[in-house]
């Protein structure tokens, strides 16, 4: 196969481009990671509650929009952006605290749950808007290119950048300077202890839980000038969303963020190397991961958490 | 001994006579004993969908074994049934030999793949663990996707079987007779000395490495115990009942269903996941045909998803398990005193 | 005045019945100290207190107020601090963090800081390392702080001087004999010179009951009493 030399500004391309689309499964896999240090809760429908995030913020994009080009202003988007988030939070609160805080003591059951809400979601889905993908989403303030040392690069990438390094600045914020933040970090070592200094954890729960549901939201509808939306977005986030957290460590918001710029530098990198098997890389990295260091490639101690 | 077996398996032996009477007369017309076309009962798709929930059901017992009799919750389960349907689609398709030798080839290929899949999977626990299965099952389905000189693609591969098994009679009695002969055999098993050391190694993991158990081995070797069986029902699938082998079998959908079948027909029971195969199969053809009532049912899928919610929330034994518990309690309280 | 009363306490781990009906009165001030055998059931007491065991029969009360039943945090906000055996300490939180942890107020980990210093000097120097750098005496002088921070009317201590130096251990009991008369401590104890070093009164269980109580001196003398249930623990008197 004929590959283009790999020239310096095509590879900063390559970098900027794996950072941008790292932002995207940082927001899409946080939540899972930190729920899962907290409450050992695998959420396999969380990948599905991104995608309602996505059809949902499509759904504002749209009532801004004009539906003879698929445009609409930025601000709509920005609306787009916040509804999608709301539904997800409340999507996922309603989740724990009905669903899940059941059946905290039957791990199985929980496992079990979320595969089953995977299956409520994504058929509601496609019964409210069809199987059919919805098309791009097009914010004319956010398109066309800027050079970058002599290659064209996406506005919309830099956007991407931005909001995600300030979603991260936001998350590292909450988890590491406020009381919230401090309960989360000890409630992923011993849950128990930190409710019996008069905490409720249980409601922290429902917060982490919510909160997270509402990130991956964001990340769903934050992909949609790339793809689109489509039905089958849920499985395909919740495979990235593993992956990125497996590579970076359950639990660790850092850890959470190293492994999506990893994974997404990864896809990026790849098809120049091994183009034929690139698509099978990333799941073959989680594996490796997995049985080499199962708690993440980022963690110093052993320990998760911060 | 042998009486008591009979009786306690009753409902079993009745459900295995009515099917094998039920298409009594398509096996007669097929032989010629009978006017073939005085005979139209029963309908072809009948014997169709009966097949495919026979081997289904074969399915849900083997993934029985992980989640029912030694406790592992596995995402890569239906890779086997893929590797099953592959092996055998392969040998006819692109080699050219008999299915006998596919049929081979599929247990070759599925033990192989089950212990280098245990035994590199098995070291990590619980959801570590579900996590890696899928990964592995992922990797199978790219790999079927990708080696399409081999397995066809994105279109999979049709299987040309001969003309003895294009025949939904025979096909519906040899699916029968699998599922038959497994659950009998996977029931041996489960009540042998092994199947005692498994059920140890579910209850009390630490236990039973204490006692001296080489656990991961016991684990290593129910998973090959269960990933031939699920092999042969890939061959099953792509001999007699869709004759097709394609790559999203792989994929962790399949096994998700399977899971379905099994919690709501009962972890652990065996006759529970052949239920809940049949529960499942059958609500997902007789759903769709709903449409014309609600377009709801074009959706019929979220359903499924209702009825796991609903088992894992209010019925978290199963149909089996729960009518068992129920027995059992009633034969507590009157048995007693005070 | 009584300050905490169990009464035919039951609890339940899975299916093993722990505690078979423990009776307890704990007067107001002074150090009451739960002793008895390995697996007797002192540790699971503590948890049925606390409201980490749920106990399936019996009351127990705070002032007058039942609080079985109720969720852990409920019971803390009551008035409880809680050691536990494994001391609890917060490996990846600074010492500070864990001791903001426990406020149940905004403030009183400042109000709280120079007692705690007092108590403990060497916290001071660790103030900003992670939990995880301290050593078992040190966490352990951090998990009885943090039990100090909001004012707690009673202190469940669970084995303190497990796996502690003779000199660690030392301090703790001046620590807990200047603690008696600002709250009331419950102790977990199988050091006995600890136990009588810092105990006003005792109570021993044995095989999930309440076999014996009194005043710690008489315990002292009573070489048979602890020759009976105490076993190999009693005979180390000094340490």
């Amino acid at each position: 196969m004929e590959t283009p030399h790999l020239t310096f500004p095509l590879l900063v391309t390559l970098l900027l481009n794996g950072v941008a689309i790292g932002m995207l499964y940082f927001l899409v896999a946080v939540g899972l990671s930190v729920i899962f240090g907290l409450m050992h809760v695998l959420n396999f429908a969380h990948g599905s509650m991104s995608m309602v995030g996505a059809y949902v913020g499509l759904a504002v994009f749209r009532l801004f929009g004009d539906p003879a080009t698929g445009t609409a202003p930025t601000w709509a988007f920005a609306l787009a952006i916040l509804g999608g988030a709301m539904a997800g939070f409340v999507l996922g609160w309603v989740t724990e605290r009905f669903l899940i805080r059941p059946l905290y003591k039957r791990p199985i059951f929980l496992i079990l749950l979320t595969l089953g809400l995977i299956l409520v979601l994504d058929e509601t889905v496609k019964l409210i808007w069809g199987t059919s993908p919805q098309g791009l989403v097009i914010v004319p303030g956010l398109s066309g290119t800027v050079d970058v040392l002599g290659q064209p690069f996406a506005v919309y990438r830099i956007f991407l950048i931005s909001f995600g390094l300030l979603m991260i600045g936001l998350t590292w914020y909450v988890v590491n300077k406020t009381r919230i933040g401090i309960i989360i970090r000890a409630g992923v070592q011993d849950s128990d202890m930190v409710q019996t200094l008069g905490i409720n954890v249980r409601q922290i729960f429902t917060l982490v839980f919510a909160f997270g549901a509402a990130l991956a939201a964001m990340g769903g509808i934050a992909t949609t000038p790339f793809t689109g939306v489509h039905p089958a977005m849920s499985g395909d986030f919740l495979l990235k969303t593993f992956i990125v957290v497996v590579i970076g460590g359950f639990g660790s918001t850092t850890g959470t963020a190293l492994g999506a710029i990893c994974l997404g530098l990864t896809e990026q990198f790849l098809p120049w190397f091994f183009p034929r098997f690139a698509a099978v890389g990333p799941v073959v990295l989680m594996a490796v991961v997995l049985l080499v260091r199962p708690e993440g490639l980022f963690s110093v101690s052993g320990r998760r958490a911060g | 001994m042998m009486l008591k077996r009979i009786k306690a398996d009753r409902w079993i032996i009745a459900v295995l006579l009515l099917l094998l009477l039920l298409p009594l007369p398509k096996l007669l017309a097929a032989n010629g004993l009978i006017a073939a076309d005085a005979v139209n009962w029963p309908p072809i798709h009948y014997l169709k969908r009966s097949t495919d929930v026979f081997v289904w059901a074969v399915v849900a017992v083997s993934y029985d074994i992980l989640i029912g009799f030694t406790g592992i919750v596995s995402f890569g389960h239906s890779l086997f049934v893929a590797v099953g349907a592959y092996s055998v689609a392969i040998a006819v398709m692109k080699l050219g030999l008999s299915p006998v030798v596919g049929v081979l080839a599929a247990v070759i290929a599925s033990a192989l793949i089950s212990v280098v899949v245990g035994s590199l999977s098995l070291r990590l626990k619980g959801h570590y663990f579900a996590m890696i299965t899928l990964a592995f099952a992922e990797v199978g389905h790219v790999l079927a996707l990708k080696l399409s000189q081999w397995t066809g693609g994105e279109d999979g591969l049709s299987v040309r079987v001969p003309l003895w098994l294009a025949n939904r009679t025979n096909d519906y009695y040899l699916g029968l007779l699998f599922l038959a002969v497994i659950f009998f055999t996977v029931r041996r098993i489960t009540e042998s000395p092994t199947g005692r050391v498994l059920a140890a190694i579910r209850e009390n993991e630490h236990r039973a490495q204490a006692l001296g158990y080489d656990v991961t081995a016991y684990k290593v070797g129910a998973m090959t115990i269960s990933g031939v069986i699920a092999g042969l029902a890939g061959v099953a699938m792509a001999t007699i009942d869709t004759q097709f082998a394609i790559a999203s079998l792989a994929t962790s959908g399949p096994t998700i269903e399977v899971l379905l079948m099994t919690v709501v027909g009962g972890v652990g029971t065996l006759t529970g996941p052949v239920l809940g195969a049949a529960m499942i199969r059958l609500l997902s053809f007789a759903l769709p045909g709903l449409q014309d009532i609600s377009p709801l049912f074009a959706r019929w899928q979220l359903f499924l998803g209702l009825i796991y919610v609903g088992t894992v929330m209010f019925l978290p034994d199963g149909i089996v398990g729960s009518y068992r518990t129920r027995v059992k309690t009633a034969f507590q309280r009157i048995f007693t005193p005070g | 005045m009584t300050l905490l009363q169990l009464a035919g306490v039951h609890t339940y781990i899975g299916q093993f019945h722990i505690l078979q009906g423990v009776d307890m009165q704990v007067e107001q001030g002074g150090v009451t100290v739960l002793l008895g055998r390995n697996g007797a059931g002192k540790t699971t007491t503590l948890k049925s207190i606390i409201g980490l065991l749920a106990p399936a029969r019996g009351r127990v009360t705070l002032a007058g107020q039942a609080i079985n039943g109720r969720p852990a945090y409920e019971v803390a906000q009551q008035g409880i601090g809680y050691v536990p055996e494994d001391r609890g300490v917060f490996v990846d939180l600074t010492v500070a963090e864990n001791l903001l942890l426990a406020e149940r107020r905004k403030g009183q980990l400042a109000a709280r800081k120079a007692m705690l210093l007092e108590l403990f000097p060497d916290l001071g120097r660790f103030w900003h390392q992670k939990g995880g750098r301290l050593s078992g005496g040190q966490q352990q002088m951090l998990a009885v702080s943090r039990a100090l921070v909001p004012e707690n009317k009673l202190l469940l201590i669970d084995e303190p001087s497990k796996g502690l130096a003779p000199i660690v251990v030392e301090q703790l009991a001046h620590a807990f004999n200047q603690l008696k008369s600002y709250t009331t401590i419950v102790l977990v104890e199988q050091n006995f010179w600890l136990a009588s070093a810092t105990g006003d009164r005792y109570y021993i269980l044995d095989d999930g009951l309440t076999v014996h109580s009194g005043n710690m001196p008489d315990l002292i003398r009573d070489t048979e009493l602890q020759a009976r249930y105490l076993g190999v623990a009693a005979k180390g008197r000094a340490v």
